[in-house]
């Protein structure tokens, strides 16, 4: 019988367009949470509680720390700015929107404005156990204080039911 | 056509709300100058009876049965009877008491719709739909 710990947990990003998976390297935690929504049936004849599933939510969030591989250069690709770029933007004249800038969080296919993620248990296997899916992020919370370490809490809601499960 | 009673795949198909106010006799009430009131009964039955039926999250095709039923009976216009299915009404479906006293049929009344039922849709394939009956001689 086999155990996982946190020390097995992976999360990856998915570029798009390249289909390239990118590990995220800094994950302090993350957390997947699925719910069914149900409308009663229950009718005036019946004593006991009857549902019918009509729509499903996934979400989830994670820690990831803020560092940077060489100090003073920013670590765009693997660590928490990755995420934090997605939401936290500067104006952009581009976009169109007066003082506004775009919402869209797939930088690299602007088919989808989401992106894709995969949480991952590894197991040794060569995909291990995952979860993927095309998130928005809906929350971002960048938090420092004395004694601690910088990191991003990032919260994101499933578009549609996640693409492929295998957990 | 008669008043939805039957799912399309079978079983009752029992409202999950129902209000019902019994109506009253044909009562013409006068108040004299001096402030007694007199009353003049002008029929022997009681009518004008509603009846609010709430059918909470039901497939589509149920909730059909209902647009083709005020179809049926041209709106507002005819009069129908609730139907019984073995001698038990669906429409007082967990009503516990004289099958009488909620209904209109004693009364020789039968309803009509007071209004089109209304369909509200709750999710894909499923629709609350309520139907508000009155109870005419």
């Amino acid at each position: 019988m086999a155990y996982f710990t946190g020390a097995t947990g992976k999360l990856f990003l998915n570029n798009t367009t390249t289909n390239i998976e990118r590990e995220i390297a800094a994950v302090q935690n993350w957390s997947v949470s699925s719910s069914v929504s149900l409308v009663s049936t229950k009718t005036l004849s019946q004593t006991d509680d009857v549902f019918t599933a009509v729509g499903r939510s996934t979400t989830g969030s994670c820690r990831i720390l803020y560092y940077q591989e060489n100090l003073g250069e920013k670590s765009s690709n693997n660590s928490a700015s990755t995420f934090l770029n997605k939401v936290l933007k500067s104006r952009d004249s581009a976009a169109g929107i007066p003082s506004g800038a775009s919402l869209d969080q797939n930088d690299t296919d602007s088919s989808f404005n989401t992106f894709r993620i995969r949480l991952k248990i590894d197991d040794g296997t060569g995909n291990g156990k995952f979860i993927d899916m095309r998130v928005f992020i809906t929350n971002v919370s960048l938090s420092m204080s004395v004694g601690d370490v910088v990191a991003a809490d990032i919260q994101f809601q499933c578009q549609g039911s996640p693409i492929a499960v295998d957990i | 056509m008669t008043f939805p009673i039957t799912k399309t795949n079978g079983g009752d198909l029992v409202p999950s709300a129902r209000t019902f106010e019994s109506g009253d006799f044909p009562v013409k009430t006068y108040k004299a100058q001096n402030g007694a009131e007199h009353r003049i009964l002008y029929g022997d039955k009681r009518t004008n009876m509603k009846l609010s039926l709430t059918y909470a999250n039901i497939l589509d095709a149920d909730a059909e049965l209902f647009l083709d039923h005020y179809d049926d009976v041209q709106g507002t216009f005819q009069t129908f009877p609730l139907p019984s299915i073995n001698g038990v009404n669906p429409t007082r479906g967990g009503w516990q008491g004289n099958k009488d006293a909620l209904g209109a049929q004693a009364q020789d009344n039968d309803y009509r719709y007071e209004g089109p039922p209304q369909v509200t849709q709750v999710a894909s394939g499923l629709s609350t739909v309520t139907v508000n009956l009155i109870g005419v001689l």
